[in-house]
């Protein structure tokens, strides 16, 4: 016989089951807080991984996604790496490959030994085994300086390309710069970014733009920073690299 | 010395360090041989000269007269590389806190 009023008390712990709870009953306000808190906490996901959506496209039913399908953010890192010991050159290989066709890198602190260095970039192929590109870049480079002078350049049928033409020594400055099209060997290799620096010749601040390109059909898969004069200092020196996609 | 090349492999997360191929290295000895290292210091003493003798061209105009120790002075700044060999090119590029410190520097009053 069916009971149409329970005294309170008049039902044990446990004692009603899904059977007897009728469909789309538990709203929110019947949900303890506890209900995500009260779970195992994970670190990592899966892409098979599931987020509880209220799907707005179909009354705001619930569904799950999955995080595979989630938006991720512009920026994926590839690689970000600290110089652990001082070099000429710092060398990045692998970092482009055909999952991107834009990529962003930036260098921080870097630092050289030596006055009036040059800083170029170069571009490296062969992934793992890696080695420099062909003498097949042009561009320029063209900015100021204190007080109120040009700071230009340029380049053509050459290895390597001039990001931060005359450095102080022993004053950090930072680079950065875009890549675009580095693997795809139908479209030439690109890369143009800024440089902001302690300038050697007058030790007043500087920056330039720079932007070059390379007149081949090489498939570009790292590249190399160099100094003219003097070491990289290995304290902080760092570059990272970002591969780029379009968002959601 | 040789100078090293630091390789990291975004791939395999390993850092190498090899030495410069004798190509690089005969480019780096090169670009800093002191021959390459003069040259490019004689061009900043020349570009600063070209500075300080652009801020006194206007006392060239008609409608002055250069005093003579103005004309003396730009002579001087004139004579510079003819005057100083390599071994005087420090003092010249010499500057505290970014400003020149070479007395040939300073524009004089009278």
């Amino acid at each position: 016989m069916s009971k149409t009023t329970i005294p309170k008390g008049g039902i044990t712990a446990d004692a009603i089951d899904a059977t007897l709870v009728a469909d789309d009953a538990i709203s929110d306000e019947h949900l303890d807080v506890t209900a995500v808190t009260g779970q195992t906490a994970i670190t990592s996901l899966a892409d098979t991984d599931k987020f509880l959506v209220s799907d707005a496209s179909d009354s705001g039913n619930l569904k799950y996604v999955e995080k595979q399908y989630l938006p991720s953010g512009i920026y994926n890192l590839i690689a970000a790496t600290d110089l652990p010991s001082e070099g000429t050159s710092f060398t990045m290989d692998n970092v482009f490959s055909d999952t991107y066709d834009k990529y962003v890198v930036f260098g921080e602190r870097f630092r050289t030994g030596t006055n009036q260095s040059n800083i170029k970039v170069v571009l490296r192929t062969g992934g793992s085994s890696g080695s420099d590109g062909g003498n097949n870049l042009g561009g320029a480079y063209q900015g100021r300086r204190h007080s109120s002078n040009d700071v230009d350049g340029s380049i053509a049928n050459a290895g390597d390309a001039s990001i931060a033409p005359n450095v102080y020594n022993d004053t950090e400055f930072h680079f950065m710069f875009h890549v675009f099209y580095p693997t795809n060997t139908g479209v030439n290799t690109v890369f143009q970014g800024k440089s902001t620096f302690r300038e050697g010749s007058t030790s007043y601040s500087a920056f330039v733009d720079f932007g070059y390109l390379s007149i081949s059909t090489e498939d570009h898969t790292g590249f190399k920073i160099t100094s003219s004069s003097g070491n990289f200092n290995s304290t902080a020196c760092r570059l990272t690299v970002y591969g780029i996609t379009d968002g959601a | 010395m040789v100078q090293k090349n630091i390789i990291y492999d975004a791939q395999t997360g390993k850092t190498t360090v090899v030495d410069y191929t004798a190509e690089e290295q005969a480019a780096y000895d090169d670009y800093n041989s002191t021959a390459k290292v003069n040259a490019r210091k004689l061009e900043q003493i020349k570009a600063i000269r070209l500075e300080k003798l652009k801020a006194t061209d206007y006392m060239a105009n008609s409608d002055y007269t250069m005093p003579d120790y103005i004309k003396t002075w730009r002579q001087s700044l004139r004579d510079l590389p003819a005057n100083n060999d390599s071994s005087k090119y420090d003092a010249l590029l010499a500057r505290t806190n970014g400003v020149l410190t070479h007395s040939i520097w300073t524009q004089p009053t009278e």
